[in-house]
């Protein structure tokens, strides 16, 4: 038996191997998705059994005989022993978000493979570890989260530099989730219809669960699902009739302006009214979806137009600026490591972790599922032809405003396209362009509709019904997009009014209602004002915020794993300190580098400060037209605004940074004493059996 | 077909976890009230304030 074990995970290396190098060395022909499928499992697989096992036995010392804060709280609502299985999906639910599906997307731009090597090798040693160790210091310390690790293990400088760049990487996150669905639903009839109908039906399903079935949430989210895909089959109608078709008909500001509207009211109303009972129905339709999907890939196993690299790792790149280093490893932040995760690891999972050893498979396996679903999203992008990738997410501002213009430029970059088929394209998905559709979620969403309508083909099932696979895509995203925007404004108003409760007590309470309003404006006024400048950006915004977000959010993840090397530091693991400091000494190489790039490089595609420089000097040219010199200083003053809040993060993890490595130089010199808020050990009475 | 069942079982307890029904089942035998608009609503309210607390991940 044992020889046969080793029989299997020997040929599950060879089978990695195999299919990684065929990946990697194919350059004039196309690849069959099913090797990048291969690939990511047989990679996944191994780091899961070696390498996170190794951590979990030698490094964390991982012990099932001593109870966990599920066990010692038990309280039936936040501290519950789980199954690890259901607990796992929970977890997998809670980080996987629309990061792990935009952001190898928009980095199909460099070709498939650095976006596919950057998720493999990154999820297994960077991204995993972080999630696997935060939970495992978190479960150790009650259930603590990240701001009070940082502040009990690095001292009072980390707590408050973690809880100030959350909010800051908060608002960003907000901004650019918020443009990806303003930019997949401008000029759209169809897609605005479905997402607007998605409010009153959450609003029904709200009341359904309060007055008429309380607690049948399941019963109530079918209905809410059913309720959806008829407002997507309604939606062609809307978009195919004179009358409704222009009332749905918005441009990128009335949108921009509809969601902030949207999130202002959304984060004052009462949960259970809104946020609530989006998030049952977007949470099953997520992983519904991507269950789907990867059902979908395996059955038809598209080829990969897009060829392994193209000529934009030199930094021409007409989606995000920049070289392949660093620039590759902050566009795809989530699906390889992703900060934000650590907010979860040290939420609610870590208080319902039944057995230590749970944590195992819970805290790294998840996060190799989202490394699987970034691999998907590269298929689904790669699986369309080159030109209709580039058609769709090129902004005008780089490739021109019309469609000849961007066919002849997209043409000239060697990637044929038509401007005749793309609008055969459009018109095939119900929609009357896709020129322009920066932000991913169009192209993702026509790679889905292209994989769910070959299935339907396959099965003789149909012609495919590829506008109603792409405007369902566009709502699955769009859904959890909106419940981030709910629930992050929400929060974000919760720091801001406990700030604010010390200057005015009132204004602390969550439940007087001026200052509920007034905490609530100024968070949605912080993210819509990012979310604004994105829509009127000329390079279509994503350029700007992606990285921004990237940025931030890698450097939450740098905060994370300098608790968790400090946290191995007291452990006394110093020789296996390297687990987490080499992914920490990466990251931070890399987002200061491109956060370096981003304020200072000359190029102005790529500099915010260049391009507000070029700016002027076309101003002072007499080259911007004196209608649109009002536009053009607001970008300049947007310009300037980026790279100071890229500059201010930059700052604010140099502070924690050398903050913990002040510590960590007083624990190997000895002359700190390795204080640690460990809880004791208290000694597990849970059966196996009860769990 | 034994493990389609517990395949099955097994995705049942995960909807009914992320639905929180499981939560209120437990909150239901725990505090040994019956089910009601009311125990709901408490139990929800109280449920949501801490869910939502947190932000919700990219």
């Amino acid at each position: 038996m044992r020889h046969l074990y080793r029989l299997i995970w020997a040929l599950a290396s060879v089978l990695a191997s195999v299919c990684i190098g065929t990946v990697a060395t194919s350059r004039h022909e196309p690849v069959n998705s099913l090797w990048l499928v291969a690939a990511a499992v047989s990679i996944f697989l191994l780091g899961l059994r070696f390498y996170a096992k190794f951590i979990a036995a030698k490094v964390m010392l991982l012990d099932d005989k001593r109870a966990t804060p599920a066990e010692r709280f038990q309280d039936g609502h936040d501290f519950e022993p789980t199954n690890k299985w259901i607990l796992l999906g929970h977890h997998f639910a809670a980080i996987a978000g629309p990061g792990p599906l935009v952001g190898p997307t928009l980095a199909a731009q460099f070709g498939y493979l650095p976006g596919v090597l950057w998720i493999l090798f990154g999820a297994v040693l960077a991204g995993a570890v972080q999630d696997f160790v935060i939970l495992f210091c978190s479960m150790r310390r009650d259930g603590k989260t990240l701001g009070q690790m940082a502040r009990e293990e690095i001292g009072r400088v980390g707590g408050i530099v973690s809880l100030a760049t959350v909010l800051l990487i908060m608002i960003v996150l907000l901004a650019v989730v918020a443009l990806v669905v303003v930019n997949a639903l401008k000029g759209s009839p169809w897609g605005t219809f479905t997402i607007a109908a998605t409010i009153p039906i959450a609003v029904f399903m709200g009341l359904y669960l309060r007055y008429a079935r309380p607690g049948r949430v399941l019963e109530c989210s079918l209905i809410g699902f059913l309720l959806v895909v008829l407002s997507i089959l309604a939606g062609k109608g809307v978009a195919a009739s004179p009358m409704w078709a222009p009332l749905f008909t918005w441009g990128g500001t009335a949108l921009a302006f509809a969601v902030i509207i949207y999130g202002f009211l959304a984060s004052a109303l009462p949960v259970w009214l809104l946020l609530a009972p989006r998030d049952y129905l977007s949470t099953f339709v997520k992983l519904g979806v991507i269950f789907l999907l990867a059902a979908g890939i395996c059955f038809t196993h598209p080829r990969l137009e897009l060829p392994p690299l193209t000529q934009f790792t030199d930094g021409t790149g007409p989606i995000c600026a920049g070289k392949i280093f660093p620039f590759c490893f902050i566009t795809i932040a989530c699906g390889a490591v992703s900060g934000f995760h650590a907010l979860i690891s040290s939420g609610t999972t870590p208080k319902m972790i039944a057995k230590e050893w749970h944590a195992w498979p819970i805290g790294y396996g998840s996060m190799l599922l989202e490394g699987f679903v970034g691999i998907m999203a590269i298929v689904a992008a790669a699986s369309l032809q080159p030109g209709v990738f580039f058609a769709i997410n090129s902004p005008a501002g780089v490739v021109g405003a019309t469609p000849h213009a961007a066919v002849t430029a997209i043409t000239g970059w060697g990637f044929p396209v038509t401007a005749a088929g793309m609008a055969q394209l459009a018109h095939s998905v119900g929609e009357n362009t896709l020129f322009g559709r920066t932000g991913g979620a169009p192209s993702l969403a026509l790679g889905m509709a292209h994989i769910f309508g070959r299935v339907l083909q396959i099965a003789g099932l149909g012609n495919g019904l590829l506008s109603f696979w792409y405007h369902f895509a566009i709502m699955f995203e769009a859904l959890f997009i909106l419940t981030i925007i709910d629930a992050g404004t929400r929060v974000g108003r919760f720091m801001l009014q406990d700030l604010l409760g010390h200057v005015h007590k009132p204004l602390g309470r969550t439940g007087w209602m001026p200052g509920v309003l007034a905490a609530s404006a100024f968070v949605v006024v912080a993210w819509g004002y990012f979310l604004y400048q994105g829509v009127v950006d000329p390079l279509g915004g994503i350029n700007s915020l992606w990285p921004l977000f990237g940025i931030s959010n890698q450097l939450l993840s740098a905060i994370a794993l300098c608790v968790a090397t400090t946290v191995l530091l007291k452990m006394h693991r110093t020789r296996y300190m390297w687990i987490t400091a080499l992914p920490l000494v990466w990251l931070v190489t890399v987002t200061f580098a491109a956060g370096l790039e981003k304020i200072f490089s000359d190029q102005p595609r790529l500099g915010f400060l260049a391009h507000a420089t070029a700016l002027e000097s076309s101003i002072a040219a007499g080259k911007i037209q004196p209608g649109a010199l009002g536009l053009t200083r607001a970008v300049i003053f947007n310009e300037r605004l980026d790279a100071v809040v890229c500059g201010a993060f930059l700052v604010l993890v140099s502070v924690i940074v050398l903050d913990s490595l002040r510590i960590w130089y007083g624990l190997l010199r000895g002359t700190r004493a390795p204080v640690s808020s460990e809880a004791p050990f208290i000694p597990s009475r849970l059966e196996p059996e009860s769990i | 077909m034994n493990t389609l069942v517990r395949v099955w079982d097994l995705i049942v307890a995960l909807a009914r976890e992320i639905a929180d029904e499981s939560a209120y089942a437990r909150h239901l035998q725990r505090t040994g009230r019956p089910h009601s608009r009311t125990e709901w609503r408490l139990f929800s309210d109280r449920r949501h304030k801490n869910k939502y607390q947190n932000a919700k991940c990219c």
